[in-house]
């Protein structure tokens, strides 16, 4: 393929060990254990082969990355290589003595993630006692070490209501991004979508509170918003289109066009220590196989949106009508789209939804 | 928008862990925000490197003289530029 365009950042996820057990984590459903973790000096290699290949910032995700006792010596290479580092954390270990050492390193920003406003309803979802009360305290460590801070609040039916609360919350933390992202229904979230999915009318009023609270904050607080796309008249532009802008690399050192890229059982995924980053964003198969727009099907072909969403998600249109390389079935064009806002306004409506399925952290 | 004006004295900076940096693939300036890119024009580029918190009469002044304009030339545009960053949370005014 010609034409391709060098990725901006690079989604690191150094483990997926974590203490919390959010019933929608991102990570896949078959984790990577601890001894498969690639060690520091592949690590620093890896980043060495991002910034060649154009990639301009790194994301240090997990699982929990502070969990990782070299995430200094990598954000202190990924700087040296005039990477920017973001740091993507759960925040319950975030000591000042880390801070300072991040710090030095060239951290330029923590992002943290609230399942809710108050410690009940955020400690029964993250499935970890205390979480609440220590990542607000966190918080309060970032801005005291003079780093950038953004708060990542997950909505599901559970914290819904406390929308108001989380805008005044991230700028009462000095915070000055918030993330208002509903849960995303893929791996672990949609395990768990009955228990999560909020109504049709609870996200229409998430996106209004958006709206008003954009202009009540602006200049103060940048707010982005992630809606559940089953109730959606168009699918979202899942990673800005497949191989286009972002990868992702596991613990284990598989690279990804997305993390939840292996729910696509037939594609192949490269591995760090089969290929360069360069070989494998040029060349490999699994990120040829939906990049651009030659591969969509003939609806999305003659759609003036096709560069705008590329066709939506891979993952949601493998999950929900069994081939990936369908449009993403929450587009009003889909012949599936019917059947996904029916499951959704379904599961939405149970009075009482059902447990929790938690993730449990690999050994 | 409301709330957003920028006066001569005014010392537009980079916000909490914005960067200006020079990307040696792209062979362009941009401006490194907490995980996003905002890819710099020249113009772009020639103001915010000198946002280093002198005010925004210093800086009329300064790109004055290095591009050989009146504050009336640049004024208009420099101000929308800052705005519209501000506004993005990617500088304070």
């Amino acid at each position: 393929m010609t034409g391709v365009e060098p990725p901006l950042a690079l989604l690191a996820e150094l483990t997926h060990r974590c203490p919390l057990r959010c019933p929608y984590c991102s990570n896949p459903l078959e984790m990577d254990a601890r001894a498969d973790e690639m060690d520091t000096e592949t690590w620093k290699r890896v980043l060495s082969e991002a910034k060649a290949l154009g990639a301009m910032q790194v994301h240090f995700s997990g699982g929990e990355p502070t969990t990782r006792p070299d995430l200094g010596e990598l954000v202190s290479h990924a700087t040296s290589l005039g990477l920017y580092s973001n740091l993507i954390t759960a925040a319950v270990a975030l000591t000042d003595a880390k801070l300072t050492e991040l710090k030095e390193a060239g951290l330029a920003h923590v992002q943290i993630s609230f399942q809710g406003t108050e410690p009940d309803i955020a400690d029964r979802i993250s499935g970890f006692d205390g979480a609440f009360v220590r990542k607000r305290e966190a918080a309060e460590r970032v801005i005291a070490h003079r780093l950038a801070l953004t708060l990542n609040a997950v909505i599901n039916r559970h914290n819904v209501e406390q929308l108001p609360v989380f805008f005044e919350m991230a700028a009462a933390m000095k915070a000055r991004r918030l993330e208002v992202a509903h849960v995303q229904y893929y791996g672990w979230g949609l395990k768990n979508r009955a228990a999560l999915i909020p109504t049709q009318a609870q996200v229409q009023e998430t996106t209004r509170l958006v709206e008003q609270a954009r202009e009540d904050y602006a200049g103060q607080l940048v707010i982005d918003y992630v809606v559940p796309d089953y109730y959606s008249r168009r699918p979202k532009s899942c990673m800005n289109g497949w191989a286009r802008r972002f990868f992702n690399i596991t613990p284990a050192g598989k690279v990804l066009p997305c993390h939840a890229a292996e729910s696509i059982p037939h594609l192949n995924f490269p591995t760090v220590h089969q290929a360069s980053l360069r070989d494998i964003w040029h060349n490999d198969p699994a990120f040829n196989a939906y990049r651009g727009t030659d591969w969509m099907p003939e609806t999305c072909q003659s759609c003036d949106n096709k560069k705008i969403d590329w066709a939506g998600c891979r993952c949601q249109a493998m999950a929900l009508t069994g081939d990936a390389a369908n449009m993403d079935p929450v587009c009003e064009k889909s012949p599936f789209k019917d059947l996904v806002l029916d499951l959704a306004e379904q599961e939405a409506a149970r009075e009482t939804p059902p447990d929790f399925i938690y993730r449990e952290s690999p050994r | 928008m409301a709330g957003i004006e920028i006066t001569d004295e005014s010392r537009p900076q980079p916000a909490p862990g914005v960067r200006l940096h020079f990307d040696d693939t792209r062979k362009t300036w941009v401006l490194m925000a907490p995980e996003r890119v905002f890819m710099l024009d020249d113009v772009a580029a020639e103001v915010l490197k000198r946002c280093d918190g002198r005010s925004f009469a210093e800086l009329l002044a300064d790109l004055g003289e290095a591009f050989s304009a009146t504050r009336a030339d640049i004024e208009d545009d420099v101000r929308d530029m800052l705005t519209g960053m501000i506004e993005k949370g990617a500088m304070d005014p």
